[in-house]
């Protein structure tokens, strides 16, 4: 070739690369999407459960924890500095700094009610028979006043003796929370943040991270005998999406620099190369576009499986601008009816429930649309030409291979498509960030959170419903769940309280009883108005369940910010979180339970999804298979026969490499099976006429499975499976076609050069 | 969070009584520092606060001493009591030990306040900053820094003979008076008697020297199982 054409090859090879990675810095970011979620459904009519979710959700991802450990006492006063800052930061719209002054109005209003959540643990604990055999007043009396002596010998009562009049129970006494008090490092602290409405700032989730970074730089270079760390989704989602950015433009870059070796080295003629890459790089736009147009927005994972656009679009044009032999009339009716059935195929999938499928529907349709008609135009304006390389061969060199070693292999791969296990896991859609989510952990560790934490949330029509449902799965099922803890810990069970309401209600004479024995103590019962003016109005309550649910709502308003996902109210709905120490198995057993991270709720519905998937890839094969039935007749069973070869020996080659397969494997086998469809089409049209396998279908097979295995490098596993099932389903694909396997061979083929 | 959230739910009675009893050994070391800065009898007999302050130096010696402690509570017809020691170590600093009814030592260093039972480790106990601040100028009291001091109390002192009285009144922008209504401090010559806080709604604390001894030097383990500076 002349240098020229390398000159120029090399020049589109620069700009495309420049293209893609101007594209990639410029487009706006409202345009490209990184969160994982924005790839799964969104119903326009969401389910409460759904909605409780999302917000959690939206409260979580915009949180930031910080987390100081040494002498915090050494550095208080730097760290309230840092505070101040962190206040100032644009972007920030809450800041707290973790500590027992944060959780004072919760615990004042909790005390408020402490009859009605807090007696019934006192009862349980001093009188376990109280449902069976209430105490009556006197010894009741006994108790309360046993009690306050033991606690006011104590010196440490000074702390609460002011509470003593309001409270003879002593309500307010730490061993009543000890079912929840784990022991908290004092030598650290934590600072909670939110972001707010970035755009309404004027400012990045970028710019906020780094001023975040700056001063707790500068807080660390004051007290370098701190250790302090911050994680959060904000974090995250920074590193992940600019990783993923930087993976976009080498895998297209690498993808594209693929291509134009192949055609620089295979066809060397410049104009077919050059209209080859408009047609690509057309198809790709119009993709992109259509896609914006409908969504909104493309997912950069859209984006990068979007790579399958490119491995099938260069296919049309290589049938089109290539001499193959073929007549013209079934050189077209090959590329139409494997054009028409992929894009069909294609866009039954537009009826899925994930909108990452919807997205790759309406993206590859739309693209191998723009692909086709543009082939066919260029085809019509242009000559066909023969690659010189590849007409030196009239029939390929594989060609003699022997039909039982086909066959052979074939059936060597069935023990695993046998073996074929499947696993659903959202987390394959995400960009692996170990070293950020191990800092994450060891941070909820530090915390005394523990690892692996699992949040759910437990439902009910009102709060005091819910919170009824949280204390039934945590009793009745306390040997199957694992180690939980939940608010509702400290509260008790509203069917305990209503039940102690009535009781007390029955124990008319229990103020005087009291009093008798504050006198006998050495106690002055006038002191204790406050006491008995609250007891009264307790058990004189009407509407004791009403009074529930309103204190209910207002120990939930009195949560600080961060913590307020305890308790989600919605008008038709109350959730309160669970969290558990180890993903809860049996959860379908517990209708009022629900996972409240939303990856993990959709995570339960991924092998749903599959199985929706699967349903559409069978309607979209049977659709293919029509049309192939319809358009070739006998030979279809021949041409079926590899797309399903191909599609099956993929799957099990897969299993040899995963340990099971994925809602993403199923995607790349069914694209797997389209392109072998289109080559077997091409392959029947070349053996009804004699011709070996066209050498387009052999320059389409480099270039498809290069694409793909390009694909298979990727970080994100999703991406992954997918190039991975693609490249081994065009693979077998390959050899099944160029063996002439399983098409009865009629005679030996012979080279025919001149077009009809 | 939720477990965060439960947590210090509970743990808020729990630090308020700690917060407390803090504040009440911390009243027991204010009543130590002055007994050994007790000045000298010449420094005790002037007649302005100011000058009894303000002469008063920070004491050079080891202090162990032994006290009871009243509390009266407006609920009460009688008022509780309890025994502990006190000890202050020029380089260890301040140690408070209640013996009676219960066992435990109370120890701040650094600017920090540390808690033990005799078999248990130090640990910081969990207390709001607030309080923690209010806690740590009382320190500043102990410290005996006159400039502090002016800028929080109204100071009053008598004398008659060796005997002298000092009243410290918190000034109305200062925290402390959040929880303390005064102070009254009386001792005879370079010994404290009587430590007397007023904590307002007819609650008082006070303290009652029994025994005051001035050892050489503490033992290693003395220092180690009182101190929490080492």
């Amino acid at each position: 070739m002349k240098i020229r054409w390398w000159l120029l090859i090399s020049v589109c090879a620069l700009v495309l690369l420049a293209g893609s990675l101007l594209i990639n810095r410029a487009a706006p970011d409202e345009w490209l999407d990184t969160d994982v979620l924005k790839l799964l459904d969104d119903p326009a009519t969401p389910s409460a459960d759904r909605l409780a979710i999302q917000h959690l959700q939206s409260q979580s991802s915009r949180y930031l924890i910080i987390l100081a450990e040494g002498n915090i006492a050494a550095a208080r006063s730097s760290i309230h500095q840092a505070v101040t800052r962190l206040q100032q930061v644009t972007g920030i719209s809450y800041v707290m700094q973790d500590n027992p002054d944060a959780y004072q109005s919760v615990a004042t209003t909790v005390f408020t009610s402490r009859y009605t959540w807090l007696l019934p643990a006192w009862m349980d604990r001093h009188f376990p028979q109280w449902q069976q055999n209430f105490p009556d007043s006197l010894n009741l009396s006994e108790k309360i006043l046993a009690e306050m002596n033991a606690f006011l010998a104590n010196p440490e009562s000074v702390g609460l003796d002011q509470l003593v009049p309001q409270d003879p129970f002593l309500l307010f006494q730490p061993e009543y929370f000890s079912a929840v008090s784990t022991s908290r490092n004092a030598g650290q602290t934590s600072v909670w943040l939110q972001l707010g409405d970035l755009r309404l700032a004027g400012t990045t989730q970028t710019d906020v991270l780094r001023d975040v970074e700056e001063i707790l730089q500068s807080l660390q270079e004051s007290h370098p005998q701190l250790t302090i760390r911050y994680t959060g989704a904000p974090k995250i989602a920074a590193a992940s999406e600019s990783n993923i950015r930087s993976e976009v433009t080498w895998l297209n870059s690498f993808t594209a620099l693929y291509l134009i070796l192949i055609f620089a080295l295979l066809i060397r003629k410049p104009r077919i190369i050059i209209s080859l890459i408009l047609l690509l790089g057309i198809s790709q736009a119009c993709a992109v576009l259509a896609t914006i147009a409908i969504f909104g927005s493309v997912h950069v994972l859209t984006l990068v499986m979007g790579a399958i656009l490119g491995g099938i679009a260069v296919d049309y044009g290589l049938h089109l601008l290539l001499h193959c032999q073929l007549s013209i009339k079934a050189r077209n009716r090959a590329v139409i009816t494997g054009a028409a059935s992929t894009i069909s195929g294609f866009l039954i999938l537009i009826l899925s429930e994930l909108m990452v499928l919807k997205q790759l529907a309406v993206y590859i349709s739309t693209g191998l649309t723009c692909a086709l008609l543009l082939g066919l135009f260029i085809c019509k304006k242009s000559q066909a030409h023969t690659p010189q390389i590849l007409s030196t061969y009239p029939v390929f060199p594989w060609h003699g291979l022997p039909r039982l070693v086909t066959l052979l292999l074939i059936l060597s791969l069935i023990p695993a498509a046998l073996n074929i296990t499947w696993d659903d896991k959202l987390s394959e859609m995400n960009y692996p960030s170990d070293v950020l989510y191990a800092e994450a952990d060891a941070i909820q560790t530090a915390l005394s959170e523990g690892e692996n934490q699992y949040s759910y949330l437990v439902k009910g029509a009102n709060p005091v419903e819910a919170l009824e449902n949280l204390w039934q799965i945590t009793t009745t099922h306390s040997t199957s769940l694992p180690q939980i803890s939940h608010p509702g810990q400290w509260l008790s069970s509203p069917h305990a309280s209503q039940q102690l309401h009535s009781a007390m209600q029955q124990l008319n004479d229990f103020p005087q009883s009291l009093a008798a024995q504050m006198e006998n103590h050495g106690y002055l019962p006038e002191a204790f108005t406050p006491f008995f003016e609250k007891w009264q109005s307790w058990v004189s309550d009407t509407n004791i369940r009403k009074t529930q649910n309103q204190s209910l709502q207002n120990i939930a308003a009195s949560l600080p910010l961060h913590l307020q996902n305890a308790f989600i109210s919605l008008p038709s709905q109350t959730y309160i979180m669970l969290r558990s120490s180890q993903l809860i198995q049996n959860e379908s057993d517990l209708p009022n339970l629900i996972p409240a991270s939303l990856s993990q709720w959709f995570e339960g519905f991924m092998a749903s999804y599959r199985q929706n998937l699967s349903r559409l890839v069978l309607a979209g094969l049977l659709f293919l298979i029509t049309i192939i039935v319809i358009v070739y007749r006998r030979a279809a069973p021949a041409i079926l026969a590899i797309p399903f070869l191909a599609i099956t020996g993929s799957f099990a080659l897969c299993t040899l490499f995963s340990s099971s397969l994925n809602l993403f494997h199923l995607t790349g086998g069914f694209l797997g099976a389209c392109i072998a469809l289109d080559y077997a089409l091409f392959s029947t049209e070349a053996w009804k006429a004699r011709l070996p396998v066209p050498q387009s279908v052999v320059l389409s097979i480099l270039t498809t499975a290069g694409v793909f295995a390009i694909l298979c490098s990727s970080s994100i596993p999703a991406v992954r499976a997918l190039g991975m099932s693609v490249c081994f389903a065009i693979l077998i694909a390959a050899v099944l076609i160029l063996t002439s396997w399983p098409l009865k061979r009629k005679e030996s083929p012979h080279v025919n050069t001149d077009p009809e | 969070m939720v477990v965060a959230a439960s947590h210090k739910v509970a743990q808020k009675s729990l630090t308020q009584m700690r917060y407390l009893h803090l504040k009440l050994c911390l009243s027991g070391l204010l009543f130590t520092a002055a007994l050994s800065n007790a000045e000298t009898p010449s420094a005790a007999n002037n007649t302005t606060a100011d000058k009894i302050i303000a002469q008063a130096q920070w004491a050079e010696r080891r202090v162990v001493a032994s006290f009871t402690e009243y509390r009266k509570l407006p609920f009460r017809r009688s008022a509780h009591s309890f025994k502990g020691n006190i000890r202050i170590d020029p380089n260890h600093g301040f140690s408070i030990e209640y013996i009676s009814p219960n066992n435990y030592i109370i120890s701040p260093s650094n600017g920090q306040i540390y808690r033990r039972s005799t078999d248990s480790e130090w640990q910081i106990p969990d207390i709001p900053e607030s309080y923690e601040e209010m806690i740590l100028s009382l320190i500043k009291i102990l410290e005996w820094n006159p400039s502090w001091m002016k800028e929080n109390f109204i100071t009053e002192a008598s004398t008659q003979n060796d005997q002298w009285q000092l009243l410290l009144t918190p000034l109305p922008q200062s925290t402390l008076r959040q929880n303390i209504r005064s102070i009254e401090i009386s001792g005879q010559a370079d010994i404290i008697k009587d430590i007397h806080i007023d904590q307002g709604s007819q609650r008082t604390i006070r303290y009652v020297m029994e025994s005051v001894d001035f050892p050489q030097e503490f033992s290693p383990e003395i220092s180690r199982l009182y101190f929490s500076t080492p």
